[in-house]
């Protein structure tokens, strides 16, 4: 304020970068939390027309519970945990780079 | 903008906020009719948001009546209390040690921990189950509640908010003569607090 900064610079320059490590966390777990949902799809779509709508989480479901192929949806949990797991620890270690922590 | 122009804007603003507010409340109007509905009616007039038939209290009646509720109430209080309690106690020190203790591996192993928010909860029913029967605390209140000790959305929350404290504090504290404890207890745990409401309000809810 001292130095001039108006209200769109204060915001961008002071609290922004004071919020990193919880927008870290928010982002990270929003993350987290659109790629395990699978409850729209059974309420909804069931994955239909033509898996259109399919996501992996009810795939997985599809393929244990209904083509009862365990193997499959096994495999297709470890490489989707594999998979999150890499996409989580990486968008962790960039957004790390880029903000501010007080110690 | 003259203060005439400010005023209608403004009108604009909260009447588009009050419809959006109205939206989300027509799912608990909507619960709150059916409940008060008495004749278990046809699946249409179910559906709708005013009832036709008779209206009272007389299901609230036989509900209370049916169930232990005051019983399963405590129950709840009581898991409830047991678990925010034993998670707030792991989180904000698994926290306080991903956040500032140095070790090696600290940061894989952090990563490693968040595997647990991204594995769907009913992964874990069968291994949970195990655990707790050769804890011997199976058909145990303590069993029900063990399961959920540790969170990993916590301690990365506590993570963050143990990060975003300046360390200077911590030195003040050291240089004035408090010990690790001291430090803990009467500098740390006081300036995480608001990390530690919002965060018990999400694990209660």
């Amino acid at each position: 304020m001292l130095e001039g900064a108006g209200p769109v610079r204060r915001f961008r320059h002071v609290t922004l970068p004071l919020l990193g490590p919880t927008l870290v966390f928010v982002l990270v777990i929003a993350l987290l939390n659109a790629l395990t949902q699978a409850d729209q799809i059974v309420v909804m779509t069931d994955g239909g027309p033509s898996d259109a709508t399919n996501v992996l989480l009810f795939y997985i479901y599809q393929q244990a519970h209904q083509n009862n192929d365990i193997g499959l949806a096994a495999a297709a949990t470890a490489v989707s945990v594999a998979v999150l797991f890499v996409l989580s620890a990486g968008s962790l270690r960039v957004l790390e780079r880029g903000i501010h922590y007080e110690s | 903008m003259s203060p005439r122009r400010g005023r209608e804007i403004r009108l604009l603003i909260m009447l588009a906020l009050a419809a959006g507010a109205l939206t989300w409340a027509v799912p608990f109007a909507w619960m709150l009719v059916a409940s008060l509905r008495l004749e278990s009616a046809s699946a249409a007039d179910i559906a709708s948001l005013i009832p036709s038939g008779r209206i009272g209290f007389g299901n609230f009646r036989e509900a209370w009546n049916e169930g232990a509720f005051p019983l399963w109430y405590f129950n709840t209080f009581l898991m409830c209390a047991g678990i925010l309690g034993g998670q707030c106690v792991t989180v904000s020190a698994a926290g306080y040690a991903f956040a500032r203790l140095s070790f090696p591996g600290r940061t894989w192993i952090f990563y490693l921990f968040l595997l647990q928010l991204m594995l769907v909860p009913p992964i874990l029913i069968m291994p949970n189950l195990t655990t707790i029967i050769s804890l011997g605390l199976y058909d145990k209140l303590p069993g029900v509640m063990a399961p959920y000790f540790a969170s990993a959305f916590g301690t990365f929350l506590m993570r963050q908010t143990f990060r975003s404290i300046p360390r200077d504090y911590e030195d003040a504290a050291t240089l004035g003569g408090a010990n690790l404890v001291q430090l803990i207890r009467h500098v740390l745990l006081r300036l995480v607090r608001p990390g530690l409401a919002a965060f018990a309000i999400v694990s209660v809810s």
